[in-house]
């Protein structure tokens, strides 16, 4: 049973030495978003064993004003997904949780990546296959077409290596889409980057308070075995769908989804957010 | 009489003016034209992906973003090769 994170007014204001972490690289922290020193502060709750929700209190202490503030959590204290993922410093990751390294235009001061995904690397095999039968056509060619050794050596060479040439830039364009492709959940936003072709792009926004709906879908052998699936997330923002296509663990990505709204949520109630 | 009639080899298929007006080595040159013209194109192909990649970086910055990088430049720079290779040899 989920808890119930709206459940704060319930528990009483205690002295917490529990101080909220801050993720490395992390700006400094934004006091316009502070609670009054006279709000309540909630306690937190268990959730699997694992204490979920006090990391946004501080240290009540009557000589500063400082230990009355309410500060930015760090997701590991509110997601049990991230609690449990290590850092990834894995450039070519398809699943890359609290990536180091990695940052994406727009990105706000303070804005911590959680989870940089891309599809997973199964989605490449047929360009694979594809490439392979390109590195093949040439032999084949001399094989099937009768004419083909008529061809001076010199014109074969160079047609040869143009179309190894061809190949390559085949196979670097594919990488680079299938590298650049690319969702970003981030404590703030869900971004989707879409390279379309050479010169087009898209990216998509929605901030985690316009999530209204989260769902998930695997189907076939193969993905099922991978765990690979779509995730389709409706939002009140200007995209109102946001799909992310073959990626892997599915459920775990979900999951964070679901544990970053009810934050947000819960960031709303206490006051925490401008 | 035979019917059937021999495939003509591709030598001679070209160099014969009773079936085609220009040589073999009239054909060549026009081949040799094209071929440079791809090659070209591909050249402009090429730098279009240094621009693509150097966006892509742009849009997204990671650890590797150097290596790709470096990987476009090298692509870039076997365009120019075998574009060259192309012009000379040809």
């Amino acid at each position: 049973m989920a808890p119930d994170v709206f459940d704060a007014s319930k528990d009483l204001p205690q002295p917490i030495n529990n101080t909220p972490r801050d993720a490395p690289g992390d700006a400094p922290r934004d006091v316009s978003r502070d609670i009054p020193s006279n709000t309540p502060q909630p306690r937190g709750h268990f959730q699997g064993g694992r204490r979920i929700g006090a990391g946004a209190q501080t240290e009540s202490n009557d000589s500063s004003q400082e230990h009355h503030r309410s500060r930015k959590r760090h997701p590991d204290d509110y997601s049990e997904v991230m609690a449990a993922e290590r850092a990834t410093t894995n450039g070519f990751a398809a699943f890359a949780p609290k990536p180091k390294g990695i940052t994406f235009e727009s990105q706000h001061p303070g804005e911590t990546i959680l989870l940089f995904l891309r599809q997973h690397p199964i989605v490449n095999v047929p360009w694979m296959l594809i490439a392979l039968l390109m590195l093949l056509a040439p032999m084949l060619f001399i094989l099937i077409i009768p004419f083909a050794r008529e061809i001076p050596l010199r014109f074969q060479f160079i047609m040869v290596l143009g179309w190894y040439l061809l190949t390559m830039g085949y196979v670097f364009e594919q990488v680079l889409m299938w590298l650049f492709n690319s969702f970003v959940i981030t404590d703030e936003r869900i971004i989707d980057i879409d390279f379309y072709s050479l010169i087009y792009k898209q990216m998509d926004y929605a901030k985690l308070d316009k999530i209204q709906d989260i769902s998930s879908r695997t189907g076939g052998v193969v993905y099922s075995l991978l765990d690979v699936g779509n995730i389709f997330v409706q939002t009140a923002s200007e995209v109102p769908e946001f799909v992310f296509e073959n990626i892997s663990h599915p459920s775990k990505v979900t999951k964070l989804l679901n544990e970053l709204v009810i934050e947000e949520e819960r960031e709303q109630i206490e006051g925490r957010v401008s | 009489m035979n019917p059937t009639i021999s495939p003509a080899p591709f030598s001679s298929f070209f160099g014969s003016s009773e079936l085609l007006p220009f040589s073999m080595g009239t054909a060549l040159l026009v081949l040799k034209f094209f071929i440079v013209f791809a090659y070209s194109l591909y050249l402009v192909f090429g730098v279009v992906i240094i621009r693509q990649v150097s966006l892509m970086n742009k849009t997204i910055s990671s650890p590797i973003s150097a290596v790709i990088t470096i990987a476009a430049y090298i692509h870039l720079i076997v365009s120019i090769l075998v574009w060259f290779a192309a012009l000379v040899i040809l």
